[in-house]
């Protein structure tokens, strides 16, 4: 049964929750998604530009995107000790969509949705302990109104 | 904040579905995003996820990972631009 005190005890347990600052487990890259250009983008996160080019970061998206709100991408990376996962959409105003940071016990994997608003190319730069890593994909989407 | 976590061949994989915005977060004028997306196993941070305004409003992400076994929990955690912030608890099935 609920009773008035059991009641309130829950009632202040999670206003607590709701209010205390929770500690981030790292700064949010804000620098980098205000990024205008791929390059000052890749600078911020890397500190580099220079990436070699693999067929070991697999991107499987839809060819053709039907709904441009949720364009859902997988990324997989066939290289060692991988420890980020970043996506890019190349001609967009602010270039970086996100960046994933992995563990050693978590696999070269991660799937996500993102927003586009025309057809574009999609960049996965993958950072391992040792090199940079990217490929690339174009996503067609289908009603591209654009120019409309 | 859905969490699935499924144990198979000793791998973890753990999909993550966010409804965003709620109508109580919902804000006026200014633009609104998750940034960020944690997860944590055994008190140690197996994945961070940063995102921007290009991924789709109601985050669907998965990931997996090697070292629990079935009954064990994950934490997750995200937070948006405007300050709101949710916790979750799942048990790996």
């Amino acid at each position: 049964m609920l009773t008035r005190r059991r009641f309130i005890e829950t009632a202040s347990l999670s206003l607590i929750a709701l209010l205390t600052p929770l500690q981030a487990v790292a700064a949010w890259a804000s620098q980098a998604f205000k990024a205008n250009s791929l390059d000052a983008a890749y600078l911020q996160l890397f500190n580099s530009t220079s990436f070699t080019t693999t067929r070991k970061i697999q991107i499987v998206t839809p060819q053709t995107a039907k709904n441009p709100n949720a364009v859902p991408i997988k990324i997989s990376a066939n290289v060692p000790n991988v420890q980020s996962i970043s996506i890019f959409i190349e001609s967009a105003n602010s270039p970086l969509v996100a960046t994933f940071q992995l563990s050693a016990a978590t696999t070269p994997f991660v799937s996500t949705r993102i927003k586009m608003v025309k057809t574009d190319v999609l960049i996965v730069v993958v950072k391992t302990a040792e090199k940079l890593y990217t490929n690339r994909k174009k996503i067609s989407l289908i009603n591209n109104h654009c120019g409309s | 904040m859905k969490i699935k976590a499924i144990f198979k061949e000793d791998l973890i994989s753990v999909r993550i579905f966010i409804q965003y915005p709620t109508d109580s977060m919902r804000q006026v004028g200014s633009p609104q995003f998750i940034q960020e997306l944690s997860c944590q196993y055994a008190g140690h941070t197996i994945f961070l996820a940063h995102l921007g305004p290009h991924v789709a409003s109601s985050p669907f992400i998965s990931f997996s990972f090697k070292g629990a076994q079935k009954g064990d929990h994950i934490d997750l955690r995200w937070n948006d631009n405007q300050g709101n912030s949710q916790k979750k608890q799942a048990t790996i099935e």
